[in-house]
């Protein structure tokens, strides 16, 4: 029954592997979280199903800005799944560098959006569609920007040497979130940018 | 009113269809508005014929006992039951309906995602097909397999829970928007594509959810999860197409009303069928998995309690037993000894030829049997001695049996198969077993 755990000859600080209370509250805030995104773009079909044609007003968005941001998000998501393995394998460098590619890979697609906001020619009240494109991008930004913050408080974590390959469940637990964010953007994007083309 | 007499319509169709079944025996695939044929459309023909046939021959050439252990009547009848359904999706008049009707091809799709593949997943045809080949021809498959990484681990990634999922999604949602949709209403083998993705992606799913082989790769709290989002998609795109105020599907524009539909009502006709009808076949799956569940946990909760139960008892008795425990367990050591356990009523002269029959020696090493020096279990040499079984249950006859008739039942998941023994021949079985000394 004995297990070696602690290999160094200070405590760690956290839990051991992903067996952390953490770990299931994070899933059950995927799953709610999920669901709020199920139902907005439920209603972006169901309103468009009551719209008289062309549906968008103004022909498909363009994809100039969300194909880069995609990538951006996609990238995001890989540089951080590389860094939960380099401490998982004990390496707290590959973590870090992790962690701040997928910091400035966020802030890119937050840059990228706000670009394309910018230049549309409707408001948030203009019309059925506007108001969807702005809630729902809307929604997913505000997500990112949580995801940010995630990042940041494991990077300055990181910094106080909190993790090593035993010890690293918040790490485990925020990438969770950020590869969720990644995978409701792809929805969000299949959705706003690929669906009109195919209709 | 318009909706009230909507089932009459739906009946009237039915009607009609079966009439055209009688009546226009071969109609090119839909030829004219209001009349339909069969669709004797040869590659589909052919793999059908080609399905059944290899079940069948795999079927004959396995031996009737091993036969009856792998499928049994119940297996037989679902994949026949499944065949029977691929035949009136794709052959049948429906098929050249679908082109007139969008109710009808919705009616179709959910055939291919729901009823088919559970059916024909939970008839094994996989095994059945394997023996369809001679031995050698089975050998090199399976050293192709096992001399291809690659693909094993390719069909591993596709059969992972998450990547079935957002297949069996992305599918559903991208077939279902009307540029695809109308693609394909033009292009024959775009019709296809899209029925093999229907197809495929709802064997995995079914495989998964299902296990027809017993091993759960998903456990139950998962695979709930799984179907209910599933089937919630499914929901969600048939409330749309229920509620749209607008036809979305022109394609069809021409021929609903000859069915005595407008366009629009044919389209929440399709809607309700992706809401209700599919809606009960996932509801069903979940609270079959539900019962499973339940069933599970109570099997988990009596293997504990018999593993745990010898323990506290030999706890509650004190020093005086724990000492004649010893005494006994000693003894055991004497080669001299008889077996502990005797079984009534039990032959274990049988035992050699049953192991060699259930295939034991695949996996296990086991004293007096020709050819039975597997090492993927461990060996059973002097298992008359051994305390515990499957390193859980104490070493007894119950157990023994238990373990021997239903090892997934005891410790679902764990590597050694059913074989389907019945009761007499696990007694035989085990009865020898206890003769290793």
């Amino acid at each position: 029954m004995t297990e070696i755990a602690i290999s160094s000859t200070t405590l760690p600080v956290g839990s051991k592997g992903r067996d952390a209370s953490g770990w299931w509250g994070m899933l059950a805030l995927v799953a709610t979280e999920a669901t709020l995104f199920a139902y907005l773009l439920f209603s972006y079909f169901y309103l468009a199903s009551h719209s008289p044609p062309p549906w968008p007003p103004n022909g498909a968005p363009s994809l100039t800005l969300a194909i880069p941001g995609s990538l951006v998000l996609i990238a995001g998501s890989v540089t951080m799944w590389w860094g939960e393995r380099g401490i998982e394998r004990g390496r707290r460098w590959q973590l870090v560098a992790g962690l701040l590619l997928s910091l400035l890979l966020g802030i890119a697609f937050i840059v990228l959006e706000g670009i394309e906001w910018a230049g549309k020619p409707y408001t948030l009240s203009s019309s059925v569609y506007s108001s969807l494109y702005f809630t729902i991008t809307g929604f997913h930004l505000a997500h990112v920007l949580v995801g940010l913050l995630i990042l940041a408080v494991l990077l300055l974590w990181t910094g106080f040497d909190y993790f090593d390959e035993n010890r690293h469940s918040a790490v485990s637990i925020g990438v969770i979130y950020w590869h969720f964010v990644t995978v409701v953007w792809l929805a969000v994007f299949f959705t706003f940018y690929i669906a009109p083309r195919l209709g | 009113m318009q909706r009230l007499t909507m089932p009459a319509r739906w009946l009237q169709l039915l009607l009609a269809l079966a009439c055209a079944a009688r009546t226009a025996p071969a109609m090119a695939h839909g030829a004219t508005i209001g009349q339909l044929g069969w669709n004797w459309e040869g590659w589909v023909l052919a793999s059908l014929a080609v399905a059944v046939f290899g079940y069948v021959r795999g079927l004959l050439r396995m031996d009737a006992g091993a036969r009856e252990h792998v499928f049994g009547p119940g297996r037989y009848a679902a994949f026949a039951a499944g065949i029977g359904v691929l035949f009136v999706a794709l052959i049948s008049p429906l098929d050249a309906l679908d082109d007139q009707l969008f109710s009808a091809h919705m009616l179709q799709h959910m055939l291919l995602i729901l009823v088919a593949p559970p059916l024909l997943v939970w008839g094994r045809p996989a095994t059945a097909w394997l023996w369809a080949f001679e031995l050698p021809a089975r050998r090199s498959i399976g050293r192709f397999w096992m001399g291809a990484p690659g693909v094993q681990r390719g069909i591993r990634f596709l059969m992972r829970p998450l990547a079935v999922w957002v297949l069996s999604s992305f599918a559903l949602w991208f077939w279902h928007l009307p540029g695809p949709y109308d693609w394909a209403l033009d292009n024959a083998w775009v019709h296809a594509g899209e029925h093999l993705c229907f197809f495929l992606t709802a064997l995995a799913f079914w495989s998964l959810v299902l296990a027809p082989y017993g091993r759960r790769q998903l456990d139950y709290g998962s695979s709930l999860l799984f179907v209910g989002t599933l089937g919630m998609q499914m929901g969600l795109l048939g409330a749309i197409l229920t509620f749209a105020t607008r036809p979305v599907y022109l394609a069809h524009a021409h021929t609903t009303l000859a069915w005595g539909l407008s366009l629009l009502e044919d389209q929440q006709l399709a809607g309700l069928i992706m809401w209700v009808p599919a809606g009960l076949v996932y509801t069903g799956t979940m609270a079959v998995l539900f019962v499973a569940w339940l069933h599970d946990a109570e099997r988990k909760a009596v293997t504990a309690m018999r593993a745990g139960r010898r323990t506290r008892a030999l706890q509650g008795v004190g020093t005086l037993s724990l000492l004649l425990a010893v005494l006994a367990l000693s003894g055991c050591h004497d080669k001299a000894a008889t077996s502990p356990w005797q079984i009534s009523g039990a032959q274990p002269a049988r035992g050699p030829a049953l192991i060699q029959h259930y295939g034991c020696g695949t996996c296990h090493t086991v004293p007096g049997v020709a050819q039975a020096s597997g090492t993927v279990g461990p060996p059973l040499t002097q298992f008359g001695q051994r305390a515990y079984i499957a390193g859980m249950l104490h070493n007894n006859p119950d157990n023994l049996m238990m373990w021997l008739r239903d090892p997934q039942r005891v410790l679902p998941g764990n590597a050694m198969p059913n074989t389907g023994m019945t009761e007499r021949d696990a007694r035989d079985i085990a009865a020898y077993l206890y003769t290793l000394q």
